[in-house]
């Protein structure tokens, strides 16, 4: 046993560069790695991805990820590959015919393949799984199996056949938000007996800040109060795209040296890359972003996230103001609240939701007008329409009660995180008690109710700024000094 | 410098009457219809066709709203006119030039181009500073093949190959002026720096996206000339251009009849010109259809038709030519069709992927 522990955490610092484990990371490894199915749970940034990213290496065969969102997947496998991992790929519906059969032809050459769930339904893919060796086979945020899961359950729910049909392959499922409920619906769902490895899920390192305004003006005071006082990495979450943008140039006037910018899904692609980059390389201080950014985010040394709109749920929150802090050192999440901001969240349940008319015309001619929100309407239509052979008969009218049914559901998990926002009790105790039985003492300052105030934390950290005076000191700079 | 909003009015006063106020915007994004294709030979616009390939139509009519708004022009029936005000706002701007772009010339590689000298900037850069791990500037994996593919031809020596591509770069760059020269250098990324993105050019340089990307094109266009001029002194930069057309993967009878009507020729003076049969230009021209996504079939059939095969393609199963134009007006022909059919394949496989 000793050996292997040696061995584990030697492979850790060659493969991954890290000194030791953190907390969880060697349990569930070994679990895995013993052939046990596992249910694991560890907080928001902590290392999840190494507890199967580690086992896909050292493993034989190949170890497969279902990952639910496509955009955090393909980040994975370029951060991956940016990391000399040759071996690993994605399959998702964005590949193309060409890109997909390549895929597939190659897979046993894979260790590790990253696999939206509706791919899994998909025959040539079930085929060509059943013909390699499946080492491993991962759910990763595995509380989308849940109710309250939504967006993705129903592709969930049938992980447990894909499981059946590859000859039952060790399973590891991960989360940072799952209540004991929603573990139990996990194993039941996926009818398994899984080994249950349970850390708690809260952040320690995170201070929890709400703070109220009478209005909006109040509001973006308060933001450059912030601000002001914090010179660090920043990110400041908002639900319009185009707030990111009037808020990003505010805070260009108030505060000339600080680099700042914004980010949303309506931006053409290179800039995205060029702007998440930047943020990455510490030549940002502040992104002003909705919740398009921060997906394949893996910047350790986020000080400071900050809600500007409400996000649409407590677990939404918990994940957003988990990019604070992932090397473990102090930060502070602030959700920023007016009355009536829960407007937003709730004409975005229904915009993100088609209407009847949207319905029947995606019904009738397959597309939905261009338009913010059309991508998510697709996707949920595209959905609803691919599994309509169960529910045929009146197709519109299950829709209907499907997106009805979902309504419902968003409202209920909105209505929490607003309960939380008003409640007067202690921040942390409030988000986390529900998936853990006893809330861990914070390491730095605790919450606004437990008497944390802005101006008596220092988190001095500055960016790096970038010399493109003139052309010629920048190529010279970019090489390295080389002749030219 | 260029700004849009002068590109577009100059663009728009060359077609002054005579073309809707759509026109301007199929020339910009290079739509391949025979109808542009048509125009920008008519009117002498091949310089601008296919520099902004990306503009939003929601932009194109922000700025036509804009013109209007400025009485710079009216909107008719089915074409505009251009004010005297229009006209005195084009002829103030006299400092405006257009010169360098060359769009019909490099629209299909501009961009592809841009970025594989981004990439290689960005690669060698890192190897310089002895980094070999860093997340590429651009996800288009045949870019990154061939970029790949140069630095292996290379192996035993990358210093040399960085010192070749820095001197070109700078050589390329210094034939610029220090302005451009200075735009383009602020877009590299390489080893801890990032490139500024198009919305921070613009706050830079205070101008809008649409400005940046037209200025940009129009330096890129420039660099091309440059390199293709003296190839031996660019060979790197040279051999980066991406290789032309893989002609769609249509035969090479069918690509020649497609490279003449985008020049602007119609069927009837293909078929002389090629000495071909009409039906064998007829198989071309569906062969085309099939091949090339954005080819406009609307020059050879009206939309009037297309909806009717349209129709009877959804309502019968048969895809036999015959059952289908018996559904039809006489008038319709089997070409047409079958081009409609073309087109129809290619939806249908696009949206079953
Ligand atoms: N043993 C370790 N030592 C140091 N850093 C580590 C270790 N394990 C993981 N990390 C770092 O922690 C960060 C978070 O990792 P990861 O993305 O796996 O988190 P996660 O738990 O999946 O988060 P999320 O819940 O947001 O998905 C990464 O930057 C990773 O490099
Ligand atoms: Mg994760
Ligand atoms: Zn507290």
């Amino acid at each position: 046993m000793n050996e292997t522990v040696f061995e584990l955490e030697k492979q850790l610092q060659e493969k991954f560069g890290f000194p030791a484990f953190r907390e969880g990371q060697k349990e569930i490894i070994e679990s895995v790695m013993n052939g046990n199915h596992t249910l694991a749970t560890l907080p928001t940034g902590s290392g999840k991805s190494i507890c199967y990213q580690l086992p896909s290496i050292l493993l034989d065969g190949v170890t497969v990820v279902v990952s639910p969102l496509i955009s955090l997947m393909i980040d994975q496998v370029k951060i991956l590959k940016s990391q000399g991992f040759k071996r690993v790929a994605a399959l998702n519906s964005l590949l193309d015919k060409e890109q997909k059969n390549k895929t597939l032809s190659k897979l046993e050459h894979y260790d590790l393949i990253y696999c939206s769930p509706e791919m899994l339904q998909q025959p040539v893919v079930i085929n060509r799984l059943k013909q390699i060796k499946i080492s491993l086979f991962v759910i990763d945020e595995a509380h989308c199996i849940s109710q309250w899961g939504h967006e993705f359950r129903t592709d969930y729910l049938r992980l447990k056949d894909v499981i059946k049909s590859l000859e039952e392959p060790t399973v590891l499922a991960l989360s940072a938000t799952a209540t004991p409920k929603i573990q139990q619906d996990i194993i039941h769902d996926l009818s398994i007996s899984l080994n249950k490895i349970i850390y708690p899920m809260d952040r320690t390192n995170i201070t929890y800040q709400v703070q109220y305004s009478e209005n909006h003006s109040e509001k973006q005071e308060q933001l450059v109060n912030i601000i002001n006082q914090v010179h660090a990495p920043t990110m400041v979450y908002f639900s319009s795209r185009l707030l990111t943008e009037e808020v990003s140039s505010l805070l260009k006037k108030k505060f000339p040296n600080r680099q700042i910018a914004f980010y949303h899904g309506g931006m053409e692609q290179q800039d995205r890359l060029l702007i998440q980059q930047q943020f990455m390389h510490g030549q940002l201080d502040i992104i002003c972003c909705t919740s398009a950014f921060g997906m394949g985010v893996n910047k350790d040394d986020v000080r400071l996230v900050i809600h500007y709109h409400l996000p649409s749920n407590l677990e939404s929150f918990i994940q957003e103001s988990g990019r604070a802090g992932r090397d473990g050192n102090h930060s502070v999440s602030v959700l920023l609240y007016t009355h009536g901001d829960e407007n937003i969240p709730f004409q975005m349940i229904d915009s993100e939701l088609p209407n009847d008319i949207e319905i029947k015309q995606y019904i009738d001619h397959g597309k939905l007008e261009d338009e913010e929100y059309s991508e998510i309407k697709l996707r949920f239509l595209d959905y609803q329409l691919n599994h309509a052979s169960e529910t045929e008969f009146n197709l519109i009218d299950t829709i209907k009660q499907v997106r009805d049914q979902r309504k419902k559901v968003k409202i209920k998990s909105l209505m929490d995180l607003l309960g939380w926002i008003k409640s007067d009790s202690c921040r942390r105790e409030g988000l986390f008690k529900l998936y853990q039985p006893n809330v861990r003492a914070a390491d730095y300052d605790c919450c606004d109710y437990c008497g944390f105030e802005f101006y008596n934390i220092d988190l001095n950290q500055k960016s790096y700024v970038v010399n493109r005076t003139n052309w010629e000191g920048v190529l010279n700079d970019l090489f390295n000094g080389v002749s030219f | 410098m260029i700004q849009f909003n002068k590109l577009l009015l100059y663009m728009l006063s060359r077609l002054d009457k005579q073309r809707t106020i759509s026109s301007a915007f199929h020339i910009l994004r290079g739509k391949k219809s025979a109808q542009t294709i048509q125009d920008i030979h008519l009117f002498q616009m091949q310089h601008v066709f296919g520099v902004y390939q990306n503009l939003d139509p929601n932009i194109y009519h922000k700025w036509i709203q804009y013109f209007k708004d400025s009485s710079w022009l009216t909107i008719d029936e089915d074409t505009y006119t251009l004010t005297d005000q229009g006209y005195d706002v084009l002829n103030d701007w006299h400092d405006f030039t257009i010169s360098g772009l060359n769009g019909f010339k490099y629209h299909r590689i501009d961009r592809k181009w841009d970025e594989s000298v981004k990439l290689l900037v960005q690669t060698l850069s890192n190897l310089s500073y002895g980094d070999k791990y860093f997340i590429p500037v651009t996800d288009d994996l045949h870019i990154q093949f061939r970029v790949k593919q140069l630095i292996k031809k290379y192996q035993q020596d990358k210093k040399l190959l960085t010192q070749k591509f820095t001197s070109e770069l700078y050589q390329v760059l210094h034939a610029l002026s220090d302005e451009q020269a200075a735009f383009i250098s602020k877009q590299l990324t390489g080893y801890n720096r990032i490139g500024l993105s198009k919305v921070q050019l613009a706050e830079e340089y205070d101008l809008l996206v649409d400005d940046i990307h037209i200025t940009h094109i129009q330096i890129i266009h420039q660099m091309l000339k440059i390199i293709e001029s003296d190839q031996q002194r660019f060979p790197i930069l040279n051999s980066i251009i991406p290789v032309q057309n893989q002609q769609y993967g249509m035969t090479e009878s069918a690509f020649r009849t497609f490279q003449l009507i985008e020049k602007g020729y119609t069927l009837p003076e293909i078929e002389s010109l090629r000495q071909l049969k009409t039906s064998t230009i007829h198989d071309h021209v569906v062969e085309i259809a099939t091949r090339v996504d954005h080819f406009d079939i609307g020059a050879y059939v009206d939309q009037k038709t297309i909806d009717q095969v349209g129709q009877v393609i959804n309502k019968s199963e048969s895809r036999r030519l015959k059952d289908i134009k018996l559904q039809l007006d006489e008038a319709v022909t089997y070409f047409q069709i079958r081009l409609v059919l073309a087109k129809f394949n290619q939806i249908k496989e696009s949206v079953s992927i």
